[in-house]
């Protein structure tokens, strides 16, 4: 019985001409997962990286105003959409280490905590060079609806009972000293700024973000009093695209002023 | 047809490069592991004799083909083993079905009861029967790691290369099989 099944075995090797595989096909499959595991681990790595820069530039100033604690205010400023992708990261590295030829040795609380240990130190070391605030405003930039999951900001803002708006500048009307500011919420609020300290005036422009500090009129009006006001801070580098927008609109000729469209960025003629 | 003789000696390690350089060097392992998976697919499978054949065939050609890919940190028993182990996993998901115990010897009435310290007096008694029925009512994960420490003799490194799970995980898997089989056995005495 051995021998003949031994001899079928031989003729089935022959007659479908069985190869063996060849090392390096096993050595790639091995490197690529290897590779492919530490690719992930540095996306993980470049979104704790953003998700920290993010921390970081929230309104630190307001955590009293907004009565939070420094680590619900920090909570508060995480966004979910970049949590969400490191841990599917995570997911994915310890997926693509598992099958590596010893990666089964591991056990799950070593895997998990290796890949979540490095792509922290990466990500702590990849934010205290910039490269987090690099990605979030890269991804801003250019991926079409990352603002409006990751930036947060403008919604945590909107606390006019705290005595906190943040909106678009609609228009300045410097004769009455009133704004008009729409809310991420599309509400329209009037804002009297005779008395209030203007921040950045230079980087203050219609069409552009801005956060008031101030007072609400009464609980039912879009009537607001400021007491302070300046440009919305980054995350997105707001300072820049403003300043942006701002050397662009000087360096227009008047045959180009002619030309501007409506809702384009107007000059800010601030009281003084 | 190469002699078994020719080759008695050479470990099973050392016979990778002959067997890639001459595919008639393989007959040696065949012969080498045949009755041993043919007994290991028996145990941890619901096959009759035929299937049983098929499945071998399919396991030494997979093992042929992948002979490059054998692990040098591993034992070349563990590293067949596991193939055989993943090809029936396989081939019963492709049938959707769950693999049943078939075959019982005398090894694991000899080996288990003890390991399990039963308060049941059953270890001479213990209905070959029964303890199939036992078997066979647990999931397939604990059935394989009973099969592979009690009736191969495995210690937990090897199971632990073959079902390609941490040490650990074997140790917590073999203690739960032993805690159900022991329920099962108990319920069967009732």
């Amino acid at each position: 019985m051995s021998e003949e099944f031994t001899n079928k075995i031989l003729d089935a090797l022959k007659e479908e001409d069985v190869k063996c595989k060849s090392r390096l096909s096993f050595l790639m499959k091995d490197w690529l997962l290897w590779a492919s595991a530490g690719f992930v681990i540095l996306l993980g790595a470049l979104g704790i990286a953003a998700t920290l820069a993010i921390i970081a530039m929230a309104d630190w100033d307001l955590v009293e105003r907004l009565e939070h604690t420094h680590a619900s205010f920090a909570l508060m400023s995480v966004p979910p959409a970049w949590i969400l992708l490191v841990i599917l990261f995570i997911i994915l590295a310890d997926y693509n280490i598992r099958h590596t030829r010893r990666g089964y040795k591991l056990s799950l609380l070593k895997l998990v905590g290796a890949v979540i240990g490095s792509s922290v130190v990466l990500g702590v070391l990849l934010f205290s060079v910039g490269a987090g605030a690099i990605v979030d405003r890269e991804f801003a930039e250019h991926m079409p609806y990352y603002d409006h999951v990751a930036n947060r900001k403008p919604l945590h803002l909107l606390q006019p009972e705290y005595g906190v708006l943040a909106g678009i500048v609609q228009s300045i009307d410097d004769e009455e000293d009133i704004w008009t500011v729409e809310d991420i919420k599309k509400n329209i609020w009037s804002v009297e700024v005779e008395e209030a300290e203007i921040i950045g005036d230079e980087y203050i422009v219609v069409g552009r973000p801005v956060r008031i500090i101030g007072e609400r009129d009464d609980e039912d009006s879009y009537h607001f009093e400021a007491e302070e006001i300046s440009p919305m801070r980054p995350p997105r580098d707001a300072h820049k695209k403003i300043h942006r927008l701002r050397v662009e609109f000087r360096q227009q000729t008047p045959r180009d002023m002619q030309k501007q469209k409506p809702g384009a960025p107007q000059r800010l003629q601030t009281t003084q | 047809m190469v002699s078994m003789n020719q080759h008695s000696d050479t470990s099973d390690e050392a016979l990778i490069p002959l067997i890639v350089a001459d595919q008639a060097v393989f007959a040696v392992l065949v012969e080498r592991y045949e009755a041993k998976l043919k007994r290991y697919i028996y145990r941890i499978a619901n096959v009759n004799k035929e299937d049983c054949e098929d499945l071998l065939q399919e396991i030494f050609i997979k093992v042929y083909k992948n002979l490059n890919g054998f692990d040098t940190s591993l034992s070349f028993s563990s590293w067949i083993y596991r193939i055989a182990h993943n090809h029936v996993r396989s081939h019963y998901r492709k049938l959707q079905a769950r693999p049943k115990t078939s075959e019982i010897d005398d090894t694991i009435i000899e080996n288990i009861p003890g390991n399990l310290d039963l308060e049941l007096a059953f270890d001479k008694e213990l209905s070959k029967d029964i303890l199939l029925k036992a078997l066979s009512k647990l999931d397939e994960k604990y059935r394989n790691v009973l099969v592979l420490k009690f009736l191969e003799e495995k210690d937990y490194n090897e199971i632990a290369d073959i079902i390609q799970k941490p040490k650990g995980t074997v140790g917590t898997l073999i203690n739960r099989a032993k805690k159900k089989l022991k329920k099962e056995l108990e319920k069967s005495y009732e």
